[in-house]
C-alpha cells in the first residue's frame, strides 16, 4: 500500500527532471566556468543604439572583475570615465566633473541592468533567474546564452539579452532595452 | 502612631508623581506664545530624535545604519525613520514628476532656444557615458532639470553626505546619520521612553555592530536624561537626609522613640500635603515632592522643639503651656507666609506653597494634639538640657548685639554696589541635562540640517493657501537678507510647494506647443538626436499648461509629506506656517521681515523667559500678602512691638545677609531663591521667636538655645545634600537654605534674645564713662 505511491511519484519526478537537466547540463557547465574565475580583466568596446540619438555612439576601454560584486568598468575613449560597481553602490567618475554615487536601491531600472552585466561576468546563475528565464544554445566551445524577463519590472526595463562565449571566455555581451536601445558590448581577453 | 504611618503609606502608594520639568512651567497666554508652547511640548521639535552611529569604518556603518533602519521601520512607537536611504520613495517622486513645471522655480527663460540648447549638450554627453540609461529614463522627458531642482529643496537642508547609499556627515571620522520621529508627542515622557529604550535594545540586537557606537539626542533624550536625574536625585536625598537626621537625634537624646515621634509627626505633615495636592491639582511633582518634603523639615523642628523643651518627669501639657505662644505664632506665620506662593499661577511654585502650608499645619496639629500622650509614656526629654553656667558666656557675646547690625548694612551697601539684584528668567538653565548631551545635539544637528528653532517667523491665515501666499510675499525680503549676510538660507513651507497662485502663472508663463517643439527643433539642430527624442518633454510640458495647481492633500503620505506637514499646518481652526531662518547674523534685521499683519516674529527663549517673568512680577503681591498677614499675626500674637520688632529685624538681617551672599557670589537670581528665601524667613521665624520668649530663668534659655542648636544642625544636614544634585535646581535651593539658616540662627540669637541683665548694665557703665 505504502510502495505504490511511493514508486509512482518516484518515476513522476524522474520524468519530469529529465528532459530539464539534459538541457541545463551546458548552461551549469558554462556558468561554472565562468564562475571560477576569482578575477579578470579584458579590453571591452562597445556600440550604443539608442532611440534619442541617430548615429550609434562608440567607447572603449578596460574591463576588470572580482569575485563577488566588484566591477570596474573604464573608459579610455572617446571620453575617460571611470564607473565603479561594488555591492550596492554604482559610482561614476569623469574628469571635470563632481563624482556621482548612487545606490541600486534607488533605481531598480539599474540594478536589473547591473545586475544582467555583473549576473553574466560572475556566472551568478541565481541572480540571473531572479529577473529572466535562460535558453541556451551551441556547444561547450561556442556558446550563446538567452535571457528573456520573467517578471514585470525587469520586462520594463530589458527586451532580450544575449551573451555569447567560447569556453571559460565571455565574448559579447548584448542588451536590448524595453525603450529600443541597444547595448553591445565585445570582449577581447 | 502606626496609624499614622499606615496613611501616609497609603497615600504614597496612592498619588500620582511626575518627573517631567515642562509640567512646573507656566502656560503661555497670548496665541504666538501659545503656539510655540504646544509646539514646543507637542510639535515636531518635541519629538524628533537625531541618531549617529560612529566607532567603526564607513562601509561597515552603512551597513548598520540599514539594518537599523529596517528595524525600526517596524517599531509601533515610530513615525518614520530615514538613514539617506530612498528619501523619496516611487510614488511621491511620480507624483512631484508630473507637476514638476509647477513647482520648480524655473522661469520662462529656462525654455529659450540657447537655454535648451545647454542642456541638449550635458545630455547627450550623458548619453554617451556610461550613466545612458539613467539618462534616457530621467533626463530625456526633463532637459531643463526640472525635478532634480525640486528633489533638491525638498530633501536639502542638511550637511549630510551620501556614502554607500545612506547619510554620513562630512568630516573625516565616519559618522552614519539618521533621523527618526516618534508618535507619543513631548506631554507622553513614559511612551516616549518606552520606545526609545526599544530603540535602543534593536541597536545591540544587530549581530556584527562590533565596536559601532549609538549616539541618541533630540528633546525626547533630554526629557528621559532629566527626569532620571530629577528621580535619582530626589530618591537618594530622601534616603541619605532621612538616616543623617536619625543618626543626628538619636545621638542627641539617647532614645529610638524621639524618632518615633518625629516619624508620626512628618508623616502626618507629608501625606496630607501630598493628598492636598493630589486633589489640587491632579498629581504631585517629583520637584514638588523632593523640595517639599525638604521644606518641611521645618516641621521635624516642632517635636523636637517640644521634648527639648521638656523637663524630667514633667506632664506634657506643662511643657505645651510654657511653649504655646511662640510654637502657635511660628506655625501661623510660617504657614501664612508660604501659602501666599499657593496662590501663583505658576504650577510649580503653587504646588509648592500649597504643599508646605499645608504641610506645617498638619504636622504642627499632630505634634500639640497626638504627641503629648506619646512623649509621656516614652518618658522623652533631653538628657542634658545644657548648663546654665556655659550659658553666661554665650549670652555674653549679646552685648555687641549693635554690631550685629553691620553685617547686613554691609549687605545693602555690597548688593547696591553690585547693582542690585540680578535677575534670571530663563528656566532652561535649571534643567538638569548634561553639558555633554547639549554638544552631542548640537553637533548632529548641524550635520543633519535638524530644526533648531530658536528664532522663527510664523504665519497666519484663514487657508493652507493663504499661508503660502504669505510667504511668498516675504521671499524677496528673505533672500535679500540671505544675500547681506544677516541669515545663511530660510525654510518655509512655499519652498516646497508654491501657493495656487504660483503654480498657475508659472503655467501661463510655459511655452505653446508650437512654440517649444520650434525652440527644441532649433536647440538641437547639429546634435544629433532624432527628430522624437524629446517628444516627450514637449508632452510633459503641454500637459503641465492644463493640469490643476498640486496642494498639500495631493502628496502620498510619506517623508516628503512629514516634512511638508511640520511646516504647514493647522490649528485652531487657523493655518500656521513657520518661516524657520538659519544662521542668524542680524536678529533685527530678520524681525522687521515679519513686521506685517498675520505676521509674528518669534524668539521662542525670549518669549518663554517673557511668560516666566510675567508669573514672577505677578508672584510678588502673593508673597507680599502672605508676609505681611505674617507680621500683622505676629504683632497680635505677641503684644509687645519691640519685641515682634527684634524678630523682624533677626529675619530681615538674615534675608538680607542671604542675598547678598547670592549677589555677590555672582548668582543670577531665579524664582527658585525666591523660594528658598521664603523657607529661609520661616525658618528665621522659629528660631527667633524661641529665643524672644519673655522672661525665663537661665535653666529654659539653655534648654532653648540647645534645641535650637539641635533643630539647626538638622536644617543642615538636610540642605547640605541638596547641594551635591545633579539637579541645578535642587543645588541652588541647597546653598541658599544653608547659608541662610546658618545666619538666622545667629541673627536670631542675636537680635530675638533678651540681653542678659549684666550685659546691660555693663554696656550701661561703658556708654555713661
Amino acid at each position: 500500500m505504502t510502495e505504490r505511491p511511493l514508486l509512482l511519484s518516484t518515476v513522476l519526478c524522474v520524468l519530469c527532471t529529465m528532459p530539464c537537466r539534459a538541457d541545463e547540463t551546458l548552461l551549469r557547465q558554462i556558468m561554472q566556468r565562468l564562475a571560477a574565475r576569482p578575477s579578470g580583466q579584458a579590453h571591452f568596446s562597445m556600440q550604443k543604439h539608442l532611440s534619442s540619438l541617430a548615429a550609434p555612439s562608440l567607447s572603449q576601454g578596460t574591463l576588470s572583475y572580482r569575485k563577488p560584486d566588484r566591477l570596474e568598468q573604464d573608459t579610455t575613449a572617446p571620453k575617460p570615465e571611470r564607473l565603479l560597481i561594488e555591492g550596492d553602490t554604482v559610482s561614476i567618475a569623469s574628469p571635470g566633473q563632481p563624482d556621482r554615487t548612487l545606490s541600486l536601491d534607488d533605481s531598480p531600472a539599474l540594478r536589473i541592468l547591473v545586475d544582467t552585466l555583473r549576473g553574466a561576468l560572475s556566472g551568478d546563475l541565481a541572480t540571473l533567474r531572479r529577473h529572466f528565464t535562460i535558453e541556451e544554445d551551441g556547444g561547450l566551445g561556442r556558446w550563446r546564452i538567452v535571457l528573456r524577463p520573467t517578471g514585470n519590472v525587469a520586462a520594463q526595463v530589458v527586451k532580450v539579452a544575449y551573451v555569447d562565449g567560447g569556453g571559460a571566455d565571455l565574448r559579447q555581451i548584448d542588451i536590448v532595452q524595453a525603450n529600443g536601445d541597444e547595448q553591445r558590448m565585445a570582449i577581447t581577453p | 502612631m502606626l496609624a499614622a504611618l499606615a496613611v501616609a503609606a497609603l497615600v504614597f502608594t496612592h498619588i500620582t508623581v511626575r518627573g517631567d520639568l515642562g509640567e512646573l512651567l507656566p502656560h503661555a497666554n497670548d496665541p504666538a506664545a501659545r503656539l510655540v508652547d504646544a509646539e514646543l511640548r507637542t510639535g515636531t521639535a518635541a519629538s524628533l530624535l537625531l541618531l549617529g552611529i560612529e566607532g567603526a569604518p564607513a562601509g561597515t556603518l552603512a551597513g548598520i545604519s540599514n539594518r537599523l533602519s529596517d528595524r525600526l521601520s517596524h517599531d509601533p512607537g515610530l513615525l518614520f525613520v530615514q538613514n539617506g536611504r530612498r528619501l523619496v520613495d516611487p510614488e511621491a517622486a511620480r507624483t512631484l514628476f508630473a507637476a514638476r513645471y509647477l513647482l520648480a522655480s524655473q522661469g520662462a527663460e529656462a525654455f529659450s532656444v540657447i537655454a535648451l540648447h545647454a542642456d541638449f549638450l550635458r545630455l547627450r554627453d550623458g548619453l554617451a557615458s556610461s550613466a545612458s540609461p539613467l539618462v534616457q529614463q530621467y533626463g530625456m522627458p526633463d532637459p531643463t532639470g526640472a525635478l532634480p531642482a525640486l528633489l533638491g529643496s525638498w530633501t536639502g537642508g542638511g550637511r549630510a553626505i551620501l556614502r554607500d547609499g545612506v547619510w554620513f556627515a562630512p568630516g573625516a571620522a565616519p559618522r552614519a546619520l539618521l533621523l527618526a520621529r516618534l508618535i507619543a508627542s513631548g506631554t507622553d515622557l513614559p511612551s516616549q521612553a518606552r520606545t526609545l529604550g526599544r530603540l535602543r535594545s534593536d541597536f545591540h540586537a544587530i549581530a556584527g555592530r562590533t565596536s559601532a557606537r549609538l549616539l541618541v539626542t533630540g528633546a525626547p533624550v533630554f526629557a528621559e536624561a532629566a527626569e532620571a536625574a530629577v528621580r535619582r536625585d530626589v530618591r537618594l536625598l530622601s534616603i541619605v537626609s532621612a538616616l543623617l537626621v536619625a543618626a543626628w537625634l538619636s545621638w542627641r537624646f539617647r532614645s529610638p522613640w524621639v524618632l518615633a515621634a518625629i516619624a508620626t509627626s512628618v508623616a502626618i505633615g507629608l501625606s496630607s500635603a501630598a493628598l492636598a495636592v493630589q486633589l489640587a491639582f491632579g498629581f504631585v511633582h517629583g520637584i514638588t515632592l523632593g523640595f517639599g518634603m525638604t521644606m518641611l523639615g521645618i516641621t521635624i523642628d516642632y517635636p523636637v522643639l517640644l521634648v527639648g523643651h521638656r523637663k524630667q518627669g514633667e506632664p506634657a501639657p506643662a511643657t505645651i503651656r510654657r511653649i504655646a505662644r511662640p510654637f502657635t505664632l511660628s506655625v501661623l506665620t510660617a504657614s501664612l507666609g508660604l501659602s501666599g506662593m499657593a496662590g501663583s499661577r505658576f504650577p510649580g511654585v503653587a504646588q509648592l506653597g500649597l504643599f508646605a502650608a499645608i504641610g506645617i499645619l498638619a504636622s504642627a496639629a499632630a505634634t500639640r494634639w497626638l504627641l503629648p500622650g506619646l512623649i509621656e509614656r516614652a518618658g522623652l526629654a533631653p538628657s542634658y538640657a545644657g548648663d546654665p553656667g556655659r550659658l553666661d558666656n554665650i549670652e555674653r557675646w549679646r552685648r555687641w548685639r549693635l554690631w550685629g547690625v553691620v553685617p547686613p548694612l554691609l549687605a545693602v551697601l555690597g548688593v547696591a554696589l553690585a547693582g542690585g539684584p540680578r535677575l534670571d528668567h530663563d528656566l532652561a538653565g535649571l534643567a538638569p541635562v548634561p553639558r555633554s548631551l547639549l554638544a552631542l545635539d548640537a553637533s548632529l544637528r548641524a550635520q543633519l540640517g535638524g530644526p533648531d528653532i530658536g528664532q522663527l517667523g510664523l504665519v497666519r491665515a484663514a487657508t493652507a493657501d493663504a499661508v503660502l501666499q504669505a510667504q511668498e510675499a516675504i521671499a524677496p525680503a528673505l533672500d535679500a537678507l540671505v544675500a547681506r549676510r544677516a541669515i545663511t538660507g530660510a525654510e518655509d513651507a512655499a519652498r516646497l510647494l508654491p501657493s495656487a497662485a504660483l503654480q498657475r502663472a508659472r503655467q501661463r508663463a510655459l511655452p505653446d506647443d508650437a512654440t517649444l517643439r520650434a525652440a527644441i527643433a532649433r536647440a538641437a539642430d547639429g546634435l544629433g538626436f532624432t527628430s522624437h527624442a524629446f517628444d516627450a518633454f514637449a508632452a510633459d510640458v503641454a500637459q503641465a499648461r492644463t493640469r490643476p495647481p498640486l496642494t498639500a492633500g495631493e502628496l502620498p503620505g510619506s517623508l516628503l509629506r512629514t516634512r511638508l506637514d511640520a511646516l504647514l499646518f493647522q490649528r485652531d481652526g487657523a493655518w500656521f506656517g513657520p518661516v524657520i531662518p538659519a544662521g542668524i547674523a542680524d536678529p533685527v534685521a530678520v524681525a522687521a521681515v515679519f513686521v506685517r499683519p498675520g505676521l509674528v516674529f518669534i524668539d521662542v527663549r525670549r518669549t518663554t523667559q517673557a511668560v516666566v517673568r510675567g508669573y514672577t512680577r505677578q508672584a510678588w503681591p502673593f508673597v507680599a500678602g502672605g508676609a505681611s498677614l505674617a507680621v500683622l499675626v505676629l504683632l497680635l500674637g505677641q503684644r509687645d512691638p519691640s519685641r515682634s520688632l527684634r524678630v523682624l529685624a533677626a529675619i530681615a538681617s538674615t534675608l538680607l545677609v542671604t542675598l547678598a551672599a547670592l549677589v555677590l557670589s555672582g548668582t543670577r537670581l531665579t524664582l527658585i531663591h525666591l523660594v528658598s528665601l521664603q523657607f529661609v524667613a520661616g525658618i528665621g521665624l522659629d528660631y527667633a521667636l524661641f529665643f524672644a520668649r519673655p522672661q525665663l530663668d537661665a535653666e529654659e534659655r539653655a534648654r532653648t538655645l540647645r534645641t535650637l542648636l539641635t533643630c539647626n544642625v538638622m536644617a543642615l544636614l538636610t540642605f547640605s545634600l541638596l547641594c551635591l544634585c545633579r539637579t541645578p535646581l535642587l543645588r541652588e535651593i541647597g546653598g541658599t537654605v544653608c547659608i541662610g539658616v546658618v545666619l538666622a540662627m545667629g541673627f536670631g540669637f542675636l537680635f530675638a534674645g533678651e540681653r542678659p541683665a549684666y550685659a546691660a548694665r555693663s554696656l550701661k557703665t561703658d556708654g555713661s564713662a
